[in-house]
Order: structure tokens, then sequence, then C-alpha cells
């Protein structure tokens, strides 16, 4: 039987609204983590899978315990519980033989160095993406859940928390004072031990990198396409680096008065910590989330496309032949290992070790 | 043919969509040519940045952007829209004629000329709704996408969006959004199943009101397939996808509902039409209103067609050929 056109359009656009549908589903990004390695008590700790910390011999490479090691975990006294962390987004935070991880499920885990077995956990009300900071009494902990959470390192229990906006960053210690950044574009200062908060500094995009102390000035950065230099002790604006035409992101590395910074514009800068003057700017191929690394007198900036760079820290000019290319997507800040190379690893897990003299790259196989 | 008959009214031109069509292609190879994503310079990232700057207009509140978001574009297109509807609409009332083409005419070629005739005659364009249906399934499409950059959730997400952007400081200001709305999360599928119920609820009912109540028996239990189909799968989906996607299903089903109402009218309002109560027993087709005030056209139609297609049976006969029946042409609003 004929039918007319309009009724094969019913039957036939929604199927292929569908097929598009699906086809779309497949670009949904879920977080999956880009924890930096950390090699901390003689142990270097990677996140290689979404939601899964892995304590990895650092000579050997061998794999001694990953959390979580199965679907159900017991944490502390607690009931078996299901585990799924999603992402860890920072490096965790090891002391006196306890790992101390923040995730994307909005728990704060302290994990056995040894053993890798849960000993307590803290949840709190949304994702964790900022790392954590331990001093002597507490652990702090920033949630996306808008607060500062101070804990007890050896219980997990709350002393107090405050409020402290969006927190994507990890906070700065320094002289008793915490500074904390959030992603609504407040940089706070408290006192580490009360929880006071001492000043606020606010701009109207929001901070993403790490604040970092350099000789009494804070400087932090985020999606205003914009650095900032903070007097640490009143809250007073310095200075300000708009030269990116992308956010910053990347963890910002200081030394000396010299800050490198690295942009989603595909740049890295240098820039002078006491006055944000440009000292140089070096263009990637690709654009930058992680951050930079200096070793062996050669800053090593990764790429998103896995493209490899060793720049001279002095002129910003490259020093090896090209760029070595990994050619896989990375998003996580690069390691410096006690040998002096450098550890990337890529989103899917994968992990390669660059020789800073020549940018030389080794894969490395984790059993 | 009677004095009366007003003379044909010229078909008006309709060069809109082959223009928008014509710049879309244009534009696309344009972009190829240098190097550019056609999809994402064109459609993402335009709506992207639509959408954080409406943001800024409803005070931040990300849900209330999409709904403004849904009833712009819906008004922008709404001169679509109604086309669909007035060709559905002109579509079901033809119905009677299309069904007896089909019965008498066996030769596919002819019947096909006799249906072209027939929608030439009731200022029928089959290919009417593919527009708005095109509009929606792109626009669809592009939220799904842009919604995944803008309430991903995931840092991932950001780091995606911060390339889509335009580096103006008001935008860069809003991020990241709040994507809290009501009960629910932009980013995150609804799991309490209040948003996927309203989704199938109002899709069923946008479907049910473009029924067409003089369908055949298998073109009606073809519509009614589909008046549960589609609902059913949206629910399903919507459990699934950012609740934002849901938000602007919603918005745009009821857009759709109004718009129904403003061509169809109150006739549509019955519980026979909203409800999936059987259909009536199917009667023998009867000629229309306007066949009946025409005797002198169907004595002549039978006569002269008759001689056409002498295989069929002159007493099927009651269409009149095509070029006899003027000033019988549909009311435009």
């Amino acid at each position: 039987m004929h039918r007319a056109p309009a009724r094969h359009v019913t039957v036939v656009l929604p199927l292929l609204f569908f097929v598009l549908l699906v086809a779309a589903c497949a670009n949904f990004n879920n977080p999956d983590g880009w924890a930096p390695p950390e090699v901390a008590e003689d142990t270097l700790y990677l996140s290689l899978d979404g939601g899964e910390l892995s304590a990895v011999n650092p000579e050997t490479f061998d794999i001694i315990w990953v959390f979580p090691a199965s679907k159900e975990e017991v944490c502390g006294n607690e009931e078996p519980e299901k585990r799924e962390l999603k992402g860890i987004y920072a490096a965790p935070v090891v002391s006196e033989g306890i790992v101390y991880i923040g995730a994307w499920d909005g728990i704060v885990y302290a994990l056995d160095a040894a053993t890798g077995n849960c000993l307590w956990d803290f949840e709190t009300n949304a994702p964790i993406i900022g790392g954590l900071v331990l001093t002597n009494g507490s652990l702090f902990a920033a949630s996306t859940d808008g607060n500062l959470y101070a804990l007890d390192p050896a219980t997990g229990s709350k002393i107090r928390n405050v409020h402290a906006g969006d927190v994507w960053s990890r906070p700065a210690l320094a002289d008793g004072v915490l500074y904390v950044a959030d992603v609504d574009g407040t940089l706070r200062a408290f006192d580490a031990e009360t929880l006071n908060e001492i000043w606020e500094f606010s701009v109207s995009a929001g901070f993403l990198t790490d604040p970092v102390l350099l000789n009494g000035t804070i400087v932090v950065g985020g999606i205003g396409h914009t650095l900032y230099g903070i007097d640490a002790t009143t809250g007073n604006e310095q200075w300000s680096f708009d030269g990116a035409t992308n956010w910053f992101w990347g963890r910002l590395l200081a030394d000396g008065d010299t800050v490198y910074a690295t942009s989603l514009d595909s740049r890295v800068f240098a820039i002078d910590a006491t006055t944000g003057e440009r000292l140089w700017q070096f263009d990637a191929i690709a654009s930058i989330r992680g951050g930079v690394v200096l070793s062996g007198g050669v800053v090593i900036a990764v790429d998103d496309k896995g493209n490899v760079y060793g720049i001279d820290p002095e002129s910003g000019n490259q020093v090896w032949n090209g760029p070595t290319e990994i050619d896989k997507k990375v998003l996580a800040d690069p390691y410096v290992l006690a040998n002096g190379s450098v550890i990337i690893v890529t989103t899917g897990g994968d992990t390669f070790t660059v020789s800073p003299e020549d940018g030389r790259l080794t894969t490395v196989d984790i059993r | 043919m009677t004095a009366a008959t007003p003379a044909p009214t010229k078909r008006r031109g309709n060069s809109l969509p082959a223009i928008i069509v014509l710049t879309m292609v244009i534009a696309i190879v344009t972009l190829l040519f240098l190097g550019r994503d056609p999809l994402n310079d064109l459609f993402i990232n335009p709506l992207i940045n639509a959408l954080v700057l409406l943001n800024i207009t409803v005070g931040g509140n990300f849900g209330l952007s999409i709904i403004l978001f849904t009833i712009l574009l819906r008004l922008i297109t709404i001169p679509f829209t109604i086309r669909q509807l007035e060709s559905t609409k002109a579509m079901q009332a033809a119905q009677p004629e299309m069904q007896e083409i089909q019965k008498k005419y066996k030769d596919p070629k002819r019947r096909q000329e006799e249906m072209v005739k027939l929608y030439r005659e009731h200022n029928i364009n089959p290919l009417g709704c593919f527009m708005p249906m095109l509009i929606q399934m792109a626009v669809f499409i592009a939220l799904y996408r842009a919604l995944a950059h803008l309430v991903g959730g995931s840092p991932e997400s950001l780091v995606g969006l911060s390339a889509r952007l335009y580096p103006l400081g008001v935008l860069q200001a809003q991020i990241p959004l709040n994507q809290e709305f009501l009960w629910m999360n932009m980013g995150e599928a609804d799991t309490t199943f209040i948003l996927p119920l309203i989704v199938g609820a109002s899709t069923y009912l946008q479907q049910r009101m473009t029924i067409t109540p003089n369908a055949s028996a298998q073109q009606q239990q073809q519509q009614q397939m589909m008046s549960w189909l589609l609902p059913m799968m949206l629910v399903f989906f919507t459990l699934n996808l950012p609740a934002g996607v849901g938000v602007y299903w919603v918005v745009s089903n009821v857009f759709s509902l109004f718009a129904s109402y403003y061509v169809y009218g109150r006739r549509i309002m019955t519980w026979r039409q909203l409800l999936p109560m059987p259909p009536p027993p199917e009667a023998p087709v009867k000629p229309n209103k306007d066949k009946a005030r025409e005797p002198d056209i169907e004595a002549e139609v039978t006569e002269a067609d008759s001689e056409e297609a002498p295989d069929e049976p002159a007493q099927t006969e009651t269409r009149p050929r095509h070029g006899k029946r003027r000033g019988r042409r549909k009311k435009r609003r």
C-alpha cells in the first residue's frame, strides 16, 4: 500500500534521531582524574586507571597494592562498602606510613602505606578535586561542597570546618596560614589553627591553579586568563599578568624569583614573581593542562597531545631537537624521579619516562 | 466550471528554507577549506556561548538559561513550526481523497501523479515537516554536546570548554556554571523519575495532538504505535542524559502544544484525541463537505476519469480531476 512521504517521516526521523543521539552520547566527559605521580617514603604513587591509586616500587615499577582492591572495601571498623572513587585529581599526601587521598566520590581516604588497606574515611557532600594539606595536628581537605575541613589525621574525625568556596585546587600552607583559592574567583587566607579568615581577595573569574607562595607573594591564576601576585600578609594585589589568551590551570612552578606557568592556549610562561613581568614565552603545539617541572637544568612541559618539550629556563628556547612525541592524551602534571628522569602518565594510564638531557623516551612497564 | 469559482491563486514562492540551506552549505564548505570543524564553529560553540550569555540574564541559574534558550529558539523557528502544522492539517483534510487514490489507481506511477496533483490542490508540501524536525534534531544534538562541555560536571569537560568559550570577561566569569535547578542537577540524569515522566507525558500529548483523525486503519495503528513508542524511548533516554536536555525537551513540547492549539483550535481537546481510545469503526469513505457542495464537478470528473482509467470501476470515483476544483483551496490563517 502506498503511503505518503509524511508517514515515512514519522518512522524514519525518530529512528535517525536516536541513532544520532546514541552517537552523541559517546562524547560525554566522565571524570577520569589527572592525579600526578608522587614519590613519598620510597614508594611511587600513581593513578593509572580512573578512580584507582597504585603504590609502585620506584626502582622496579612493580605494583605493591591498588586501592580500591575490590568493589567493596572495609574502612576501619566499618562494614564492607562499595567503593567507586571515579577520579583522583591531586597527588596523595603521605606521612608516617599513611597515605591520604581525596577523590571525586567526595571522600577523604586514609590508607595504610604498606598494604593499601583503608584505615578510615571521611565523607564530604561533593567531589574533592583539590589536593589535601597536612600539618602537625590537622589534615585539611577542601571540597567542592564549599567547605574546608580540618580532620584528625589519626582518626578522620572532623575537628572543624569553614566556608571556603568551591575549591578545585590544593591550598598552600606557609607560616601557619592556609591560602585557599576557589573557582568563583576568591582567594582566602585562614589561620591554620583556628580556621579564622584573615583576609580575602576576589576577582571576577575563578581560580584553578594551586596557589604558590614565593618571597611573600601568593601567585595564583585561572579562568580569567590572568595570573595574580598577591601580598601574602595583606591580601592586596601586587601585580597581574594577562599575557595568556586562555586559562591557567597547570601546577605553577616556583624557582628563585621566577614562576613558570602553563596555559590552555598552548603556552609556557616564565614570569618574574616580584614584578609580574614576562621573562619569556614558549609556544607549544597543543594546549597544556599540566604544569612544568625542572630537572637537569631543563624546564619540561607536556602538552595535551603528548608532545614533551625541553625548554631552557633562561632563554625559553627549546633545547632538544623538537618535541618528544608520546602521541597520547596527557592531562596530568609530570613528576621528577630521584634519578632525574621525568615520569609522565597519560590519561589512559600509559606511563613513560623522559630524559631531561636529550628528551629520550622510555616506556615504563608497570606490572 | 461555474463562473463564481475564483481563479487559482499562484503558489507562493517559499525560498527561505532553500536560502538557509544554501547559506549553511557555503559556510560549511568554507570552514572545511580553512581546516576548521564546521560542527563546532557553526553550531556547538555559538550555542555554548549563547547559553552562557543567557545564564547572565537569568541571574546565573543554568536551568532558567536552558528554558529561556528553548523559548527563544522556538519563537525564532515559529514560521517553520506553523507551516509544518498547517501542512499536517491540510494533509489530514486530504486523507479521504488520498485513500481513494490509493484504492483506485493500481499503477504506482499514475498513483504518484495523482498524489502530486492532490498535494498541489491542497497546498500541501509533503516535505514541509522536514525543516522543523531537522532544526529540532540539530538543536537537540548540539545542545547535548554543548551541555557535555558546560555542565559535564568533570574537570575534563571544562578543559574542552576553555577552547570553545569566546574570550570575553563576562562569559568567562560565569564558569563554572551553577547547575542546580529545582530538584535537579542540569549536568546529571534525574534519577527521581520526575523529569523523565514529564518528558514522556508531554511528548505523548504532543504526539496525540497531531494525530490524523481520519487516517486509514493501518495508518492509525502506526500513529498509535508512534504515540507510545517515542515517549517511552524519551523516558528511557532522559533517565540516562543530563537533566538539562530533558528540560529543553519539556519546554519544547509545551511550546509545540500551544502551537498545535493555535493551528488546530479547540477540536483537538477531546479525550478520544488525547487518550489511547480505540478508533471508531471504519466507516465507508464519504465525500467531504466541499464535495457535497460541488455536485456538478463530481459528475464531470467521474466521466473524465473513467475515460482516462477504463480499467477501474467508475462508481468508486468521487474525486474531481485536477484543475476542476478551483476555489477549494484551504483557508490559510
